[in-house]
């Protein structure tokens, strides 16, 4: 009987004890969220960047800021965070030019205003990468768990046997090491996943806070 | 003032939210599609059942082709041959050995006035003679067995091979003698013969002293039977303990020697004949200790602290 076990994957998942069944569903969903995360991650950074390329080119090709301005609110739905600073700083400066204070306090709440936008933007950006550095560090743990526990029960049983051998125990332990397995490969793509994405939000922001710097020195050059 | 401010100050469009479901697609496809690439794909499954299951349903079948192949395997009958052969052997020694005394007597009749001297001499001659008779016992006998093997049917050729063999022994001999005691010339011969003839009468007459010695716990030919059955008892006992390895081809033998306790219980098992595959070797071993308190036989004379044990994973 125990020979002849079947050792496939699925069969093993079924054969596993309640707790490490249980470790194993937490897992298989951490997996599952942190792909989600992943894919919509994914999606928003593409955008981010797609935009702000297409934002750069089209600002430094010399273009009227407030037909830029414009262009921009037509499509708000599918602005980038570039855009977006932009747009808050045009904006406040609007509204600072119409009130026609002096220019350094102007040009001073223009710079918060743009600061506001970038903080939400990059917070926008930011969101829910916690949860894949959470997945990536947590899972390994809760899989080793469900394996610790899966050994404890397979060596339990085996102690009531008077013949041991390795067929008695190795089942146990196979079906305890899918738990490993299952938190290892929601662990790493989590990981890469939020390295990777660290790396190009962080290179977004790096270029929304210079085009900042530019754009206040453009604007303080019109208020003259 | 406050409220167009903060109006206009608050333009959050959140976009991408056609993204979610996206998304959320893309990573429940991703999972069930290595899901079922595992379950489907991948396949641990231990493969060695259906050889088991066959060893079990047609150990008989293969037991029969095995006999059927060569009867001698079957670790039934080989424990009696092992005592058997010790015997056998003997009758073929005192075969040729008659006849040669017979016409060696013939050309030499001055040995036998002077028998007398045998008496005296095998005294001082306890260890040489001992040592001379065995190995020309030994070395006549496998002459004899070779040539019996070669040609079973024609026995008187090689009593006639013999005769021719042995006076050049005893030419051998008397310089071997020679430089140990010079004085007895003609006495080696005599020594020789004497001594052929008192090995065979303690070959043929005191069977259980002559043998004892050599075979140790095998005591004489009535209790054969009894051993046998009781190695068949032990290797009944052990072969039920045994877990056969998967990927044993066949059914190989190996040899053990056991050493047991007065009541049966296994002290030490060593392995003097491997069956050709390590983990069958171990499994055996294992077989043998995990049936530690082995039957005891009802001769008590049969019993032996070191056993000899034949074993097979299947039964004949």
């Amino acid at each position: 009987m125990n020979v002849t076990t079947d050792l496939s994957f699925t069969h093993l998942i079924l054969q596993a004890s309640v707790p490490v069944q249980l470790v194993m569903l937490i897992l298989v969903l951490l997996s599952v969220m942190s792909w989600y995360w992943i894919f919509r991650k994914i999606f928003q950074v593409r955008h981010a960047r797609r935009r702000t390329d297409a934002f750069e080119t089209s600002f430094w090709q010399g273009s009227d800021l407030e037909t830029l301005a414009r262009m921009t609110e037509t499509r708000l739905q599918h602005a980038g965070p570039m855009e977006l600073v932009f747009l808050a700083a045009w904006r406040e400066f609007l509204r600072q030019r119409s009130r026609s204070l002096d220019p350094a306090a102007e040009l001073e709440s223009v710079r918060r205003a743009m600061r506001a936008a970038y903080q939400r933007e990059m917070d926008e950006l930011e969101a829910h990468l916690s949860f894949l550095a959470s997945t990536a560090s947590v899972a390994p743990y809760i899989g080793l768990l469900g394996t610790v526990w899966g050994i404890m029960n397979s060596f339990r049983g085996l102690a009531n046997m008077t013949s041991a051998t390795l067929s008695h125990v190795a089942p146990g332990i196979a079906e305890a090491l899918i738990a490993t397995a299952i938190g290892l490969f929601a662990a790493i793509p989590a990981a890469v996943a939020y390295n990777h994405f660290t790396h190009d939000i962080e290179r977004l922001s790096v270029r929304i806070e210079t085009f900042m710097e530019e754009l206040t020195n453009l604007l303080q050059r019109q208020l003259r | 003032m406050a409220e167009p401010f903060f109006r206009s100050s608050a333009p959050s469009p959140r976009r991408s939210r056609q993204g979610k479901l996206l998304a959320m697609m893309l990573a429940v496809g991703l999972h069930l599609l290595l899901l079922s690439f595992i379950a489907f794909s991948v396949r641990w499954k231990v493969g060695e059942p259906s050889p088991l299951l066959v060893d079990l349903v047609a150990a008989p079948q293969a037991a029969h082709t095995q006999l059927a192949k060569n009867p001698d395997p079957t670790p039934g009958p080989q424990p009696a041959p092992k005592p058997e052969p010790k015997p056998e052997p003997a009758p073929p020694k005192p075969e040729p050995r008659p006849e040669p005394p017979k016409p060696l007597p013939e050309p030499k009749p001055e040995p036998k006035p002077e028998p007398p001297k045998p008496a005296p001499a095998p005294p001082p001659k306890p260890e040489p003679p001992k040592a001379e008779p065995k190995p020309s016992a030994l070395e006549k006998p496998d002459i004899a067995l070779k040539e019996e093997a070669k040609k079973p049917e024609p026995k008187k050729e090689p009593p006639k091979e013999e005769p021719k063999k042995e006076p050049p022994k005893p030419e051998k001999e008397p310089p071997k003698p020679e430089p140990k005691k010079p004085e007895p010339k003609k006495e080696p011969p005599l020594d020789d013969f004497a001594k052929l003839a008192e090995a065979r009468l303690r070959q043929q007459s005191p069977n259980a002293p002559a043998q004892t010695p050599s075979t140790g716990g095998a005591p004489g030919g009535p209790s054969e039977q009894a051993r046998a059955t009781y190695i068949d008892q032990i290797r009944a006992k052990v072969r039920g303990n045994i877990v056969v390895p998967p990927g044993v081809q066949g059914n190989p033998e190996a040899v053990f020697i056991v050493d047991q306790l007065p009541d049966g219980t296994v002290i030490n098992v060593r392995l003097v004949q491997s069956s050709g595959n390590p983990a069958l070797d171990a499994a055996l071993e294992r077989a043998i200790r995990r049936s530690s308190p082995l039957p005891l036989p009802e001769d008590k004379r049969l019993f032996e602290r070191t056993l000899t044990l034949k074993l097979r994973p299947l039964a004949q």
